[in-house]
């Protein structure tokens, strides 16, 4: 017999949800954007959702270093970049001169998109380090 | 007609290229821009009064067809009737501005001219589509001159003309896109031949009494004209009141009486009550007004009220009265505006009523103007409105006697509130709020005395122009083509 | 032509260097690149060519009329936008600094003019849920391209947010379609149409409805158009809408292959969503002071008539869509160009830090220092050319003949009244009415007070022309020799400012086209009627 009625459960919850919303949208003044008066601090516990606890009073003291996050994420296309590159390998004598091609225009844009990224510098994790520690300067041209 | 439009075209343009040039020091010719306009409106008034000569006048049908850009142009004898009334209106218009508006005043000029433009050309309009475009085209420069150059309560005027009659024409293009869908064609000699049945005329006569009846004031859909008409510079309010509305009649005729005649013909009973309560109910409500220029705006909502009546009548007495009234009124309602919101507005720079009392001592010239124009308002035989509402009435009463007999209220109730304020105005003391100031500069006599020569000649012999829209409302209505 | 501005793409790519004078020269690049590709295009493809259209890639793109003629649309405005970025706008560096943003915002428009492009051709469900992710993470970059401006972020990450729920919502819609039949190509979904559950077209619909900001999902669009900079509100507050609503407009002629009450059942729903955009629009804009979110609101209006003439079944709809799109675009371009000029000749607010009388540190917002209403008081005084341009195009937005607007009204009016579909009509025409207030308000606060001499202002307010303030805004570049003004000013208003001719020729031509469109109206509406005799409706 639940089942029978489990529907309607399920719209009536989703209706519950919908007329509390309502309700607070007609009762609760807050603060449009686009208005010249109200403070948007004042509504600021009311609109968050509900946590036990307290705000924390200053962030902690040894955050991620920012070169972990970016390994981490740039793994992502040069991996992706790697293993399209393995299906030409296995079958690079049957597909012949045409399919070489076809392999070298797919390179040379993925070679592009590394000059892209190699001029901006967006690889270097020397830049992250702080000014005043000493390397090998020949190498800090690539870096 | 094709020297007419390229005239002043090209004339405007190089007015507009004349106000940015700056090889031409502003303060050698001060009024440059607005010398430039009056020529090109007197020019265009000549050239117009010339096809008079050039035209067969028995002629019916349209004449002197066109093609301008691959639309047709053209006109009969009602359109240049009114055409001649525009310009002789802008020339009066452009008079009465020339030394009032002080600051920015060749965008003022420039855009009076481009009004003065507009609306002559919506006369010539042979089909609906270009017709309502000139119809709607002329709120552009409405919007701007009421709401740079006008009154005090400026603002709130410009959004009514702006609003009201946009949304109220909207409704008249819906009616326009059914005809399209029907037809896929909008001429007006093309749609006048074909006949539609009755539940779809209704459906269009809704749409097109909407967008034609804010224009013309009709009750309860009125209420935009006193705050316009009032808050509105002068130039500005004589060419609304002479020309705007007597083109909602000239599209009743055009329109309504040609396409969807059978309608017009069964529904005439609504129309008339809603005509009768217009005269009565405005008539009624001027009685307690405080403005000048309000009580001048409310009396042309009655009287075009008669004009209704008379459209809607059946016969050719009260078209051809409706057309005499219209014209008849498009003299008399610009000179009261002169009277009220130039010559007094200029000097004391208020309107209202209770400040005024006397001025027949130190303006003696004011006051003669002043009462004659107020005894044509009424309908004074031996002028031009007089005429017009006795044929409106008479074709009133011949369609339906008993609410006919209620037209001839209209002359009663214009009476009434005309001559309060003309007493008001003239008669005793002189009014211990005002000081004395000149009488009437020589440019305010010049536009009152060419706005009440007209009056007076045509109250004498009507046959001059009666003629004309004789001949040419039996053509249209009986749909006799060239 | 895709292929070679892929190719011309991936060389631009390798240009971008770490040179700051030649930033300008990238965008002109890139504007070379874009007239080459519209070339390209425009000789490539023949109306009687495309009448059937050809099928690249495997049957994945299709062209036909109506895409080709929605790509060179595309691509004459994304010309438009890379002139304006192309060249100096004026003579004094600091409004200048509006259009040298980023560097790399060329290349981020073309890869989105790309994924424009391609959306629009689109022919099977898998590459749309692909094309649409290139084209929106485009989007997303270019609407947080400017990484010092905290509004800027905050609007680029909310944008981020709400469209990829939108894009989950069409991958949700494709996999409805691919459990009923095992195909996702377009064609093959109008074969076996009858197997199907409609219902997942209309999540679709849904889906990129949401990216559009149409109602009842409009809120995050309003927010982000007012809170970018003035520059790129310009992009993305339009070419967006171009290529989904022609998406939108495939979708919809599928649904209308069918004859039965599911038909209906989307239809009215859709035109529930119509009916709500459209009063929306209208009175949220009432009571709004600043200008970028009005601009916002009008563009959710706009967006419904379109959607208004793409429900139509008829013969019309495409010739409405077409030309109230070109129409529109042409005075979306028009007004933030003004928009862009407007600084020069207005009072930027400056505030005032540790209450020192005498100093004033910044405007109001250095990506976009016209944010109010009330900053375009009185430009029919200073600038009366430029007030002039600005009101037309505002007028043209009320829908006043003989205005581009009007005439666009005009075909959406016909095209859904020759359907039916009068309630929407009626509608249409007392939204029009309410919305002239909104448009009425911006033309009032540029020229009706001029006759009046009062002042209003709270705020200390300076205008730029005032060599004293520029130098206490920019101590070390200000080059006295850059700018040209009049010493004898006896109130600040009466010194000339030289605007580059570039930014003027395109205003001037986009009134001038605005104004005289009446006249080429025949022309414009054949070459539409030719566009449509391939359309399957």
């Amino acid at each position: 017999m639940f089942q029978d009625i489990f529907n309607w459960f399920l719209i009536l919850v989703g209706l519950l949800g919908l007329i509390l919303l309502g309700l607070n949208y007609l009762i609760v003044e807050s603060p449009k954007m686009d208005e010249n008066v109200g403070n948007s601090l004042d509504y600021l516990e009311k609109s968050n959702p509900f946590e036990c606890g307290f705000d924390s009073f200053k962030q902690s003291n040894n955050p991620v270093p920012i070169p972990f996050i970016l390994i981490a994420l740039l793994f992502l296309p040069f991996d992706l970049e790697i293993s399209s590159m393995l299906p030409y390998i296995i079958s690079s004598y049957s597909i012949g001169l045409y399919g070489l091609i076809l392999f070298i225009i797919f390179l040379s844009i993925l070679v592009i998109g590394f000059t892209f990224e190699l001029n901006s510098k967006a690889i270097s994790l020397f830049k992250f380090l702080p000014k005043n520690i000493s390397f090998n300067k020949s190498i800090s041209l690539f870096l | 007609m094709r020297e007419l439009i390229i005239l002043n075209f090209y004339g405007i343009i190089g007015l507009i290229g004349l106000a940015k040039n700056k090889l031409i020091s502003i303060k050698q010719n001060k009024n440059l821009i607005g010398k430039g306009v009056l020529i090109i409106c007197i020019l265009s008034l000549y050239l117009i009064i010339n096809e008079l000569k050039e035209i067969n006048l028995t002629d019916l049908g349209y004449l002197r067809v066109t093609r301008l850009l691959n639309i047709n142009i053209g006109y009969d004898g009602i359109s240049l009737i009114f055409i001649i009334l525009t310009l002789y209106l802008g020339v009066i218009s452009i008079i009465s501005n020339y030394k009032n508006i002080v600051a920015r005043k060749e965008l003022y000029m420039l855009l009076l001219m481009s009004l003065i433009i507009l609306m002559g050309l919506n006369f010539v309009c042979l089909d609906l589509i270009s017709f309502y475009i000139l119809f709607e085209i002329t709120l552009i420069p409405l919007f701007l001159i009421i709401g740079i150059y006008g009154g005090s309560n400026k603002n709130k005027a410009a959004y009514y003309i702006l609003i009201y009659t946009l949304c109220s024409s909207l409704f008249m293009l819906l009616s326009i896109i059914m005809i399209y869908i029907l037809y896929n064609n909008v001429d007006f000699i093309t749609i006048n031949s074909k006949i539609i049945s009755m539940e779809l005329q209704s459906l269009l006569l809704i749409g097109l009494m909407l967008g034609l009846g804010v224009k013309t004031p009709l009750v309860p859909i009125h209420t935009w004209l006193p705050t316009v008409h009032s808050e509105s510079p002068l130039g500005g309010s004589i060419l609304l009141a002479g020309i705007v509305l007597k083109l909602a009649i000239y599209g009743i005729i055009r329109i309504l009486l040609s396409n969807i005649s059978e309608i017009s013909l069964l529904y005439a009973p609504i129309l008339y009550v809603i005509g009768i309560i217009t005269i009565i109910y405005s008539s009624l409500v001027t009685l307690s007004q405080t403005d000048l220029k309000v009580i001048i705006a409310y009396s042309s909502i009655s009287h075009l009220g008669v004009c209704i009546l008379g459209i809607f009548a059946n016969n050719l007495l009260g078209i051809v009265g409706s057309l005499v009234l219209c014209l008849a009124h498009g003299f008399v309602s610009p000179a009261l505006f002169i009277l009220m919101g130039g010559i007094l507005y200029d000097r004391y720079h208020n309107r209202i009523l209770f400040y005024y009392q006397g001025l027949t001592q130190f303006m003696p010239i004011f006051a003669i103007y002043l009462v004659f124009f107020s005894f044509c308002n009424t309908g004074t035989p031996l002028s031009y409105n007089f005429i017009g509402e006795f044929l409106c009435i008479s074709g009133a009463i011949i369609k339906h006697p008993f609410i006919g007999a209620f037209t001839a209220a209209s002359v009663i109730l214009s009476a009434c509130y005309q001559f309060k304020l003309t007493n008001k105005l003239t008669s005793g003391s002189f009014s211990k709020y005002l000081s004395i100031t000149y009488d009437l500069l020589y440019r305010e006599h010049f536009i009152l005395l060419f706005l009440a020569i007209p009056t007076l000649i045509l109250g004498i012999a009507p046959n001059i122009i009666s003629n004309l829209l004789f001949l040419s409302s039996n053509a249209l209505i009986y749909s006799i083509v060239i | 032509m895709l292929l070679s501005s892929i190719l011309i793409v991936t060389v631009l790519t390798s240009i971008m260097r770490d040179k700051n004078e030649y930033k300008k020269w990238v965008n002109r690049i890139s504007l070379i690149i874009l007239i080459y590709v519209l070339l390209i295009n425009v000789n490539i493809n023949n109306i009687s060519d495309l009448i059937l259209g050809y099928n690249i890639y495997n049957n994945m793109l299709i062209i036909n009329n109506l895409n080709n003629s929605m790509i060179n649309i595309i691509l004459i405005i994304g010309i438009i936008y890379m002139l304006l970025l192309s060249y100096n706008i004026s003579i004094i560096k600091e409004i200048d600094r509006l259009i040298i943003i980023r560097k790399w915002l060329s290349l981020l428009i073309i890869f989105n003019i790309l994924g424009l492009i391609l959306l629009m051709l689109v022919n099977d469900l898998i590459l749309l849920f692909v094309i649409i992710e290139l084209q929106s993470y485009s989007l997303y970059l270019i609407t947080a391209i400017n990484n010092e401006s905290n509004n800027s972020i905050k609007s680029g990450l909310y944008y981020f947010i709400v469209g990829s729920l939108g894009s989950f919502i069409i991958l949700d819609g494709t996999i409805g379609i691919y459990e009923d039949i095992g195909l996702t190509n377009l064609e093959y979904i109008i074969l076996y149409i009858d197997n199907i559950n409609i219902y997942n077209i209309l999540i679709i619909l849904f889906g990129l409805f949401i990216k559009i900001g149409l109602a009842p999902f409009y809120n995050y669009s309003i927010t982000i158009y007012t809170l970018s900079p003035t520059m790129i509100t310009n992009y993305i507050s339009l070419m967006p809408k171009l290529s989904i609503l022609t998406l939108i407009l495939n979708l919809i002629n599928i649904i209308n292959l069918i004859h039965n009450n599911i038909n209906l059942n989307i239809i009215n729903l859709i035109s529930l969503i119509i009916f709500i955009s459209m009063i929306i629009g209208s009175i949220g804009g009432m009571n709004v002071i600043r200008i970028k979110t009005l601009l916002a609101y009008s563009s959710l209006l706009n967006v419904s008539y379109m959607l208004l003439a793409i429900i139509s079944n008829n013969n019309y709809s495409i010739i409405a869509y077409l030309f109230y799109i070109l129409q529109y675009s042409i005075t979306h371009i028009n007004i933030f160009s003004i928009i862009l000029l407007i600084p020069l000749y207005s009072n930027l607010y400056l505030y005032n830090s540790n209450n020192n009388n005498n100093i004033y540190n910044v405007m109001i917002s250095k990506y976009s220092p016209i944010e109010y209403i009330s900053q375009l008081k009185l430009l029919l005084n200073k600038n009366i050319c430029l007030c002039i341009c600005f009101i037309i195009s505002i007028f043209s937005l009320i829908g006043i003949p003989p205005l581009s607007g009007f005439y666009g009204k005009l075909l959406v009016l016909i095209s859904s009244l020759n359907n039916g579909y009068i309630f929407l009509s009626i509608t249409l025409v007392i939204v029009s009415s309410i919305s002239a207030y909104y448009y009425g308000n911006i033309i009032k606060e540029l020229s009706f007070d001029i006759l009046n001499n009062y002042n209003i202002f709270n705020y200390k307010e300076y205008n730029i022309s005032n060599i004293k303030i520029l130098n206490k805004l920019n101590k070390n570049e200000l080059n006295k020799n850059n700018l040209l003004y009049n010493m004898n000013n006896k109130d600040g208003d009466n010194s000339i400012i030289y605007l580059n001719n570039n930014i003027t020729y395109i205003i001037s031509v986009l009134t001038l086209i605005i104004i005289l469109i009446s006249l080429e109206y025949d022309n414009i509406i054949g070459g539409t009627y030719l566009v449509l005799l391939g359309i399957n409706i």
